[in-house]
C-alpha cells in the first residue's frame, strides 16, 4: 500500500519538474534564437 | 467509438479540437521541411551532424518513450487497476537512467550510427547479422504498432475514422521523417516533448485542483484505498517480472540508441539520455496515475466504459463460448473466464483518458490534450521509420550491395527506404491494429537476444567470450519462443524475462566451454571503452 501522502508529495515533484523542464527549454530558445538574431 | 459524446460536442468544442489538430500537425510539416535545407550529407541526415547538445537530446529522448502506449495505454491501465501500473512503467525509466549512465558516453564515442555496428566491433559478422535482424523485426513492429496506435488514437479521441487517421497522420510523418532525415525527427520531437509536458502536467494538476487534491480524489468512493495497494490486481510474481520485462524489453533498442549518436559529445549524451529518464521518471508515473483516478471519479468516464465493456463482451461472447467449451478442467475454465473479462476491462479501460478529455476539460485543453496525445504516438513513429532507414542504409546497403556509394546514393537509398516503410506500416497497421500484441512480441524478442551483448561489451568484456555472447543472442529468442508459444507462458513469468534469463545462463555456459583465453588484451584495443574510431 502506498500512502497519500506520498502519491501527494511525488504529484507536486511530477508538476513542478515539468515546469522546469519547459523553463529551462524556453531560456535555451531564447538564448539560440538571441545568438541568430 | 463513443457516438453519443461525439453528438452532444458543441459545433465550437469541435471547432477548438479540429483546428488545434490541424495547428499541430502544419506545424509538424513545416518544421520538417524547413529541416531538409540543412541535409548534405549522409552524417546529417542519419546522426544529424552529431551536433546536438543534452536538452535536446533530453527532449526527444522522452518523447520517444512516450508513445501511445505510455500514455493512453498506462491511463487507461491506471484506471482499471490502480498504481501497480504507473509502478511498473518506472522501469522504462529506470532503463533510460542506466543506458545514460554506463552506455550512452560509450556509444558516442565509438562513432556509430546503428546497434548493430556495435555488435559488429565486439562479437563479429554472426553476432551483427543477428543484430540487423533482430532491429529490423523491433523497428517494423514498432512502427505498425505506432501507425495503428495514431488510427486508434485520433478514432478515440477525435471520432474520425481509424482508416483515415493513419493515412493522414501516416503521410505527415512520412513526409517530414523523408526530406528531413533525423534532424526533421529531433526537432518535431522537441515541439512534441513541449506538447506532451505542458498537456499531460497541465491536465493532471488542473484536475487534482478540481478535486480538492490528492486527500479529496482518494476520498471518492469510486478511487478506494484498493487504488494505491500495489498487489491488489497482480500477484507479486507478477509484478517483479513485468517490472524486468519492461526494464530489458527497451533496452537499448535503435531509437534510443539513436539519441546517443546524435550528442554532441559524450558527455551531452550521458546527461541527455540519463536526464530523459529522470525527468519522465519524477514527471510521467505520477501524472498517469491521477489522469487514471481522475478518470474513475468521473461519473461520465465510468459510464462509456462500462458501456464499451459490455459490447466488447458482447460481441466476444460466440468465439469465447466455443472456445470454453473445449476445456474440461472446471478450475482451467473459471481461470479462462476470468482472463477474458480482464482482457475486455483492460481494452474498456482504454477510453478512460479520450473520454475524460472530452467530457472534463474545456474546449481548449481538450485540444491541447488531443494534439499532446498524436504527439505522444507520432514522435514515437517518426523515430522507428528514421532507424529503420539508417539501418538498411548502413547495414545493408553499404554493407553487402554497394560498399563504395557515395552520399547522394546512399541518401536516396535511406528516403526511398523511409517513403516505403511508412507506406508498407501504413498498409499493415490497416490490418493488425491489435497495438498491445504487437508491442508486446516485440519486446519479448528483443531483450533475449540483444541486451546481454550490450551490457557484456560495456562492463566485462573479453574478445575471447564472443562465441558465448553468440550464442545466447541466438539460444535467448528460441527460449522465449519456446516460453510464450509452446508453453503459453506458465507461472506467471513473461516470456522476454524468461528468455533473457536463459540467454544469461547460455552466455555464463559458453563462457565455461567455448573458447579460452589468450593473451591479455591491451586497453582501448577491446573495444569494452569507447573502441574503434570516431567514423567519418
Amino acid at each position: 500500500m502506498i500512502p497519500v501522502w506520498l502519491v501527494s508529495i511525488l504529484h507536486v515533484v511530477s508538476v513542478a519538474s515539468a515546469v522546469v523542464i519547459l523553463v529551462a527549454m524556453g531560456v535555451m530558445a531564447w538564448r539560440g534564437w538571441r545568438a541568430r538574431h | 467509438m463513443f457516438d453519443p459524446l461525439l453528438a452532444e460536442l458543441s459545433f465550437t468544442g469541435r471547432t477548438w479540437e479540429l483546428t488545434t489538430l490541424a495547428v499541430y500537425l502544419g506545424g509538424l510539416l513545416w518544421i520538417g521541411l524547413r529541416s531538409a535545407r540543412e541535409i548534405h550529407t549522409v552524417d546529417d541526415y542519419t546522426v544529424a551532424g552529431r551536433g546536438m547538445p543534452w536538452i535536446i537530446v533530453l527532449a526527444t529522448t522522452a518523447a520517444t518513450m512516450v508513445g501511445g502506449g505510455a500514455s493512453i495505454g498506462y491511463v487507461g491501465k491506471c484506471y482499471s487497476i490502480g498504481i501497480a501500473a504507473a509502478v511498473i512503467t518506472c522501469a522504462w525509466h529506470l532503463q533510460l537512467i542506466f543506458t545514460g549512465v554506463f552506455l550512452a558516453p560509450r556509444l558516442r564515442g565509438m562513432g556509430l550510427v546503428t546497434v548493430a555496428q556495435y555488435v559488429d566491433r565486439h562479437y563479429g559478422e554472426v553476432a551483427r547479422r543477428i543484430a540487423v535482424v533482430s532491429g529490423a523485426v523491433f523497428l517494423v513492429g514498432a512502427l505498425v504498432a505506432q501507425m495503428a496506435a495514431i488510427g486508434t488514437v485520433t478514432e478515440l479521441v477525435l471520432g474520425i475514422p481509424g482508416q483515415w487517421a493513419v493515412l493522414l497522420g501516416g503521410a505527415v510523418v512520412v513526409l517530414y521523417s523523408t526530406v528531413g532525415g533525423i534532424r526533421a525527427v529531433v526537432k518535431t520531437d522537441v515541439l512534441q516533448f513541449v506538447v506532451l509536458v505542458a498537456g499531460i502536467g497541465g491536465a493532471s494538476a488542473w484536475l487534482l485542483w478540481k478535486h480538492g487534491g490528492w486527500s479529496g480524489l482518494a476520498a471518492h468512493p469510486e478511487v478506494g484505498s484498493e487504488s494505491f495497494n500495489l498487489t491488489s490486481h497482480w500477484s507479486t510474481t507478477r509484478l517483479v517480472t513485468l517490472f524486468g520485462a519492461f526494464l530489458l524489453g527497451e533496452m537499448m533498442v535503435p531509437p534510443y540508441a539513436v539519441r546517443c549518436f546524435i550528442a554532441r559529445d559524450e558527455s551531452a549524451a550521458r546527461r541527455g539520455v540519463a536526464g530523459g529518464g529522470v525527468f519522465l521518471l519524477l514527471f510521467l508515473p505520477v501524472a498517469t496515475f491521477t489522469l487514471g483516478m481522475a478518470s474513475r471519479a468521473e461519473p461520465r468516464v465510468q459510464q462509456e466504459v462500462q458501456r464499451e465493456y459490455q459490447e466488447l463482451q458482447a460481441s466476444n461472447r460466440v468465439t469465447r463460448e466455443k472456445q470454453l467449451a473445449e476445456i474440461e478442467d472446471p478450475a482451467a475454465r473459471a481461470v479462462r473466464v476470468a482472463e477474458f473479462e480482464s482482457a475486455d476491462r483492460g481494452q474498456a479501460g482504454q477510453l478512460a483518458f479520450p473520454v475524460l478529455m472530452r467530457t472534463t476539460f474545456p474546449p481548449w485543453l481538450a485540444g491541447v490534450m488531443i494534439a499532446a496525445v498524436i504527439a505522444a504516438v507520432m514522435s514515437s513513429a517518426d523515430s522507428c521509420l528514421s532507424c529503420l532507414a539508417t539501418s538498411v542504409m548502413e547495414d545493408v546497403y553499404r554493407v553487402h550491395i554497394d560498399p563504395q556509394a557515395d552520399d547522394r546514393r546512399l541518401l536516396q537509398v535511406a528516403r526511398w527506404t523511409t517513403v516505403l516503410a511508412g507506406v508498407l506500416s501504413a498498409i499493415c497497421a490497416l490490418i493488425w491494429s491489435n497495438i498491445a500484441d504487437i508491442l508486446e512480441f516485440i519486446y519479448d524478442f528483443w531483450a533475449p537476444s540483444m541486451v546481454l551483448p550490450f551490457i557484456v561489451g560495456a562492463f566485462c568484456y573479453r574478445r575471447h567470450q564472443a562465441k558465448a555472447v553468440v550464442a545466447s543472442m541466438i539460444a535467448g529468442p528460441l527460449a522465449t519462443a519456446v516460453w510464450r508459444f509452446a508453453l503459453e507462458a506458465p507461472l506467471d513469468i513473461s516470456p522476454g524475462f524468461f528468455g533473457a534469463g536463459f540467454a544469461a545462463i547460455v552466455y555464463l555456459l559458453g563462457c565455461l566451454f567455448l573458447g579460452r583465453p589468450s593473451e591479455p588484451v591491451p586497453a582501448g584495443a577491446d573495444g569494452s571503452d569507447g573502441a574503434g574510431e570516431e567514423q567519418s
